[in-house]
């Protein structure tokens, strides 16, 4: 190749890579439209007149008639910026958004005040939409012939009322004749009469009263059944508690009911619902464990009507059915309830608000398991929640005869429904009253097992059900006995192929069956049960389980621990030998020391006692005596596990037993004088089985006592009744053993014995499966890497469609009722 | 004979072709000269992307603090060193005062008050020492006489002496004629873990300082400082004061943490540090287990400890999340962790009573602006307010952690990170990192509305302390 070769070949190359650098398909950056969005509220738009319109006349739309004028439009306030945005719900995804001033680049919003909390529109005054700002302590009135560029200029300006603190919910009377905002600082609800003309007229602030002591909740005898479709009507169901079977915490509040100067704290009202059809508005109170209740009229709040419903907990939200009717089938809606978020824990409870005296209301327990009884189960925390009512009411019952019948499944929602903005970003249904049941499982539910239904499970305050039950909960593949550190399937006769392994021994039948089932072997082999579990869809859960033969409890290896004679532990010198470690938690984690164990029909009577093991290794000083490095090698090098057993426990400090357990003639002295100083360290079971579920954990019913000992707790007793009362984490061979998801029961032969007690290892593990999901939406699924965190859910009644607002970037998601699952973003 | 074949290979080549290599060559010897040079000291008394600010230590909690000490990173390599300088607060409040009672800046935070830090009239900075560039957390010791940087140019810690009197600093060497580290401040003493080959790990990203006698009362005085490291790795070094090195020794360190670990921060009463991850949706957690009745500090060795999962809460990937820093409740009975993140963009609130099977019990999320970076809890009478820097959002989040909302957002920043409160004079201290200015915010309006006397709860920057300086090209 020649020198103007090699140049000719340097040029193309260059031409080449210039060309490339100049393509058109440059990266296209789409600026960011919303920026912390907090709310939503809606309004009807007559592309025609150029005005906003009555919501009402909004019923058809250019989505579902091409030939209408007419538009829904959101406008949605951004915290960060102090704006409003307005999207077209009626246009796609990228044009949804309205940019109020295209030569500016980016996306132009109206400007409002500071840090908008909340947003309403009022039907029957189209021309405004009224915005409370958290920021500016204002409440500000914007023409909403403002916020589109297409909308027809009208006289009106914004009007603003100061309020001197800032509001952080607003809503409109049903009349629309006054607006109310929550004023946490002042503790007080502010009434904002409307003119007539829709600006903003006179205030009021209503204080809301602090609570003189911490009421307790009224609680339901019973769960409440007023809305079910199980089929079969046999299938395994975990009834909840009954009050008298539950151990309620004591009411809460959050922070100090006292201020610095010791004058009681004000409360701290930051939501509010209205309940149009009563006449109730609910405010929501983040100190104190009460929803305050008060009237209203035709005049807005009725003076003297203040009634405090005690909650349990302060709560940060709530929501209200319409009137529901009392059974499936019935037309008589005489049923009303009540959902909040606990404001300590973001749980959700539900309330009986049935009756017209709010001091009546029930709280409802609606769980079993390892669930609390009087919250809902969810996955993770609740952010925000609206009950959605599509078709109701107004809308049938479904026909299992009609043609349409077919459709009547899970994500097709009719009836009333409450939705959930979790944590994690997604969004949950749990059913309240669905119009579709009486088609699920065909009529009196004689489809359930010819069709595609082996089961149909419907509650009111249960998570919907998902996905169509085929086959009942089971385990993944067999359940395996893992023996010095080899898997051997259990066998569906409880036997393991392996000498000297425990083996599974078959169950005299499920306990509790009407709430657990045969899981292995399947139920459908007919045969005698080996592992049982909890069959109701609601309170079972996607989890594995391990049982350990001395296997740890979690939550107690620490390396921080010291052997001390005579330690003085809560105040108190006691004699013996301890392992003190200040930082422990001992009780809190389900220590047991021999003598802390109940006796009687209790599930631990004839547990010998927890043990420690020593986990340090011995120091360079230790190593130089013979009696140390025997204490930790036997005479052939091999390590030995240094246990001791426990006696007693404490929550710092454990009693130990006078000799190590594995060698004899090791003393409890000898162990102090070879690990002198810090040592590290764990906590197991002795002679017995650590079960371990991945989520429900260690489970037990240990707590300090007064005096800092560990002891079972008096407060969970044993009930015959409940099977979620066995809360036990330690399983003894011979014995059958349940705790309120499973049950089984593991077998040892003598030889199975001596050769677990000269350092063989045994575990159980199984994993549970087919455990029907529940119904939910993760908006954040549909493009990766961006989360979802949502800030308010709105549900527009007359578009039937629920509306998410993401605090983070997402903007605006609308969901759709009748096909939930689908959405659409607006960014 | 490598030469040769060298000479063979480009034999080949047309003159033309070798004439240009030959220059091409003799361009990069010039380069290559120029690494010689020294380089650009930074000029004195400015700041230069300042990434912390600390306060100066009080007898009282209700005594103002005299000093405020800026951290500068030197983010943009453009001098060969930081600089950390004190800054005297009388002083600032005799500057704000004047410039206000000039009309040139004013209360409503429109305009508020430009203050050269070069000023001599003004004399704001009463000392400064140059150190090592990217220094990514600073900490001051607990009795207020030294400052702990994590400093990621020598991948090491490095401390500055402070004289709590007058607010000078000093690290060993003027010999330039300007004050300037010498290696003894800037790279730990590898002494007490000699004999186990230890060494610092690499690239340090968060550093924790606190007396030793928080590890036990036997642990004698001094102060024990633990840095978290991008590569999962935690380290603890001892300084005790006395005869010795000047530098803290390193005594252990730790691996196989989770990685991108962002900053570190102790449980109180726990002996066990929380280190969060930005690359999973992680808090590695390491212990320090220290004999202090038998063994002396030096002794102390870290311990590995469960991680905490961040589960239940969308972070947008499947495994990831992005953590950034930790803050422990300390009011009495507080048994929350404050957790920012920023996926998603909040400050999380974690149960300490919940941690069983290591999960992060998360109680409350809190949205936050974008590209949340650090924050800071304070008390104000009953209300526990978190101050949060939002580098991309470009202002603070004001929240109140009880309440759980956001009270106000504090704009007019470029890119805010590091946070003081100086509750005594109801202030601010804002590191605006990207213009290598301090911004100074008065909270007093934000103070007097949770007093309920005031309707405007908007804190105001006041002041804007140095000149304005945006990132400039590399030369």
């Amino acid at each position: 190749m020649t020198n103007s070769r090699h140049l000719r070949w340097v040029l193309a190359f260059c031409a080449l890579a210039a060309l490339w650098g100049c393509n058109n398909n440059r990266t296209r950056v789409k600026p960011r439209s919303f920026e912390q969005p907090s709310d939503v509220a809606f309004a009807c738009f007559d592309s025609a007149s150029g005005l906003f319109v009555d919501g009402s006349q909004c019923a058809v739309t250019v989505s579902t008639d091409s030939s209408s004028p007419l538009r829904w439009t959101a406008f949605v306030p951004q915290t960060s910026r102090g704006v409003l945005a307005t999207v077209d719900l009626e246009n796609d995804r990228n044009s949804g958004v309205i940019d109020l001033n295209q030569q500016v680049p980016g996306f132009t919003f109206f400007v409002v005040d500071e840090i908008p909390y909340a947003v309403v529109t009022v039907p029957s005054r189209p021309q405004w939409v009224y915005v409370a700002n958290f920021g500016s302590q204002t409440v500000q009135a914007v023409p909403t012939s403002l916020l589109r560029r297409d909308a027809a200029p009208t006289a009106q300006q914004v009007e603003e009322v100061e309020i001197g603190a800032g509001p952080t919910s607003m809503r409109a009377t049903p009349d629309g004749a006054f607006l109310l905002a929550t004023i946490p600082r002042r503790g007080s609800l502010l009434q904002i009469a409307l003119r007539d003309d829709g600006g903003l007229g006179s205030t009021q602030e209503i204080p809301l009263p602090i609570p003189a002591a911490l009421p307790t909740p009224l609680v339901a005898n019973q769960r409440d059944s007023t809305f079910q479709r199980v089929c079969p009507e046999n299938a395994p169901l975990a009834y909840a508690a009954n009050v008298d079977e539950v151990n309620l915490p004591p009411p809460r509040v959050i922070g100090s009911a006292s201020n610095d100067d010791g004058t009681a704290a004000a409360s701290l009202p930051v939501s509010l619902s209205i309940d149009a059809e009563r006449g109730i508005v609910l405010v929501s109170d983040t100190r104190y464990p009460v929803l305050h209740t008060l009237r209203i009229d035709a005049q807005g709040v009725v003076p003297g009507s203040y009634v405090a419903v005690a909650t349990g907990a302060p709560l940060t939200q709530t929501t209200l059915t319409p009137l529901l009717p009392v059974a499936l089938g019935s037309n008589d809606a005489v049923r009303r309830f009540l959902y909040g978020i606990d404001a300590i824990d973001e749980s959700v409870m539900a309330i009986d608000a049935s009756d017209d005296n709010p001091a009546l209301w029930t709280l409802l327990l609606v769980s079993s398991g390892s669930n609390r009884p009087d919250r809902l189960p969810l996955r993770s925390g609740a952010r925000v929640i609206e009950v959605v009512t599509p078709e109701y009411p107004g809308g049938a019952y479904c026909d299992p005869a009609s043609s349409d019948s077919g459709n009547a499944i899970a994500n097709r929602l009719r009836g009333a429904f409450l939705s959930i903005g979790l944590d994690d970003g997604t969004v949950v249904i749990v059913d309240a009253f669905d119009l579709d049941a009486t088609c699920r499982g065909g009529a009196a539910c004689q489809s359930v097992g010819s069709g595609v239904e082996s089961k149909v499970y419907i509650r009111a305050h249960d998570p919907r059900i998902a996905t169509q039950i085929r086959d009942d909960i089971g385990v993944a593949s067999t359940p395996q006995m893992y023996f010095n550190g080899s898997p051997f399937r259990v066998n569906v006769d409880g036997s393991v192929t392996a000498d000297l392994a425990p083996t599974l021994a078959p169950l005299a039948g499920c306990p509790f069956p009407t709430t657990m089932s045969s899981i292995y072997p399947a139920t459908a082999d007919n045969v005698t049960p080996l592992i049982c579990a909890v069959a109701d869809p609601w309170t079972a859960r996607n989890q594995s389980w391990v049982a350990a033969y001395q296997g740890p409890l979690p939550g107690t290896a620490d390396g921080r621990a010291r052997v001390l004679a005579s330690p003085v532990i809560d105040g108190v010198s006691r004699p013996g030998n301890w392992l003190v470690d200040t930082v422990a938690r001992f009780c809190t984690r389900g220590v047991l020391g021999a003598s802390d164990v109940p006796g009687g029909s209790e599930p631990e009577s004839g547990y010998v006692g927890d043990r420690v093991v020593i986990t340090s290794e011995l120091s360079p000083e230790a190593l130089l005596r013979q009696e140390c490095v025997d204490l930790v090698e036997d005479a052939l090098g091999a390590t030995r596990t240094v246990a001791l057993p426990v006696l007693q426990a404490y929550q710092t400090a454990l009693q130990l037993g006078a000799r190590t357990l594995d060698e004899p003639s090791a003393t409890v002295d000898l162990v102090k004088s070879c690990f002198a100083g810090l040592l590290g360290y764990v906590v197991q079971t002795q002679k017995a089985y650590t079960v371990v579920g991945s989520t429900d954990g260690f489970i037990h019913r240990v707590v300090a006592q007064t005096d800092g000992r560990c002891a079972i707790d008096p407060k969970q007793p044993i009930l015959a009744s409940r099977f979620d009362s066995y809360r036990n984490g330690r399983a003894q061979a011979g014995k059958a053993y349940q705790n309120p998801s499973i049950a089984f029961r593991i077998l040892h032969s003598p030889a199975t014995d001596d050769s677990l007690a000269t350092g063989s290892t045994a575990q159980l593990l199984f994993s549970l499966e087919r455990v029907p999901s529940s119904l939910f939406i993760d908006p954040s699924s549909a493009q990766t890497e961006r989360p979802v965190l949502p800030a308010a859910l709105r549900y527009n009644a007359i578009s039937g469609k629920l509306y998410l607002v993401d605090a983070t970037s997402r903007g605006l998601i609308e969901l759709e009722l009748d096909t939930f699952g689908t959405f659409r973003v607006f960014e | 004979m490598k030469s040769c074949s060298i000479n063979r290979r480009f034999a080949g080549l047309g003159f033309a072709t070798r004439d240009a290599l030959a220059a091409a060559l003799a361009v990069m010897g010039c380069i290559a000269c120029g690494l010689k040079n020294s380089g650009l000291e930074p000029p004195p008394q400015q700041l230069n992307f300042p990434i912390s600010v600390l306060l100066s230590k009080e007898d009282s909690p209700t005594t103002a603090p005299r000093f405020l000490y800026a951290i500068n990173s030197n983010f943009e390599a453009r001098y060969n060193a930081s600089s950390a300088q004190t800054i005297d607060l009388t002083r600032l409040d005799e500057a704000i005062s004047a410039c206000q009672a000039n009309g040139d800046g004013d209360d409503s935070g429109t305009a508020p008050c430009t203050i050269d830090t070069a000023d001599a009239e003004a004399g704001l900075v009463v000392s400064e020492v140059l150190t090592g560039s990217y220094v990514a957390d600073a900490q001051l010791a607990p009795d207020g006489d030294r400052i702990y940087m994590a400093q990621r140019s020598n991948s090491n810690l490095a401390v500055i002496d402070v004289d709590p009197s007058s607010g000078a600093l000093s690290c060993g060497s003027d010999a330039s004629g300007r004050a300037s580290c010498s290696n003894d401040y800037q790279r730990a003493d590898l002494q007490a873990a000699a004999d186990r080959s230890l060494t610092v790990p690499n690239d340090p990203t968060g550093v924790y300082v606190a007396p030793l006698s928080d590890l036990g009362g036997g642990a004698g005085d001094g102060n024990f400082v633990l840095m978290s490291h991008r590569g999962g790795d935690a380290s603890l070094f001892v300084d005790t004061p006395g005869e010795g090195p000047v530098a803290p020794s390193l005594v252990d360190a730790i691996g196989d943490l989770a990685i991108d670990l962002q900053s570190v921060r102790m449980l109180p009463d726990s002996s066990v540090s929380w280190l969060p991850s930005s690359a999973f949706s992680t808090v590695a957690r390491v212990g320090v287990a220290l004999d202090a009745e038998l063994s002396s500090p030096f002794d102390a060795r870290l311990f590995k400890l469960t991680e905490l999962r961040l589960i239940g809460v969308d972070t947008g990937l499947v495994n990831g999340g992005d953590m950034r820093t930790i803050r422990f409740d300390d009011r009495t009975g507080g048994s929350l962790a404050f957790i920012l993140s920023r996926r998603p963009e909040a400050l999380l609130v974690v149960d300490l009573q919940s941690l069983a099977l290591g999960r992060l019990g998360i109680v409350r999320v809190i949205p936050v602006g974008f590209g949340p970076s650090r924050f800071e809890l304070a008390q104000f009478g009953a209300r526990t307010v978190a101050f949060v820097s939002c580098f991309d959002g470009r202002n603070v989040y004001v929240i109140d952690v009880d309440f759980g909302g956001l009270i106000s957002v504090i704009p007019g920043m470029s890119g805010p990170f590091g946070i003081a409160v100086d509750a005594v004079r109801q202030r601010l201290y804002i590191a605006d990192f990207t213009v290598s200015v301090l911004r100074v915010v008065s909270l007093q309006k934000l103070l007097a509305c949770f007093g309920g006397s005031s309707n405007n709860c908007t804190p105001e920057i006041i002041a804007t302390v140095g000149i304005p300086s945006p990132v400039r090209q590399l030369k």
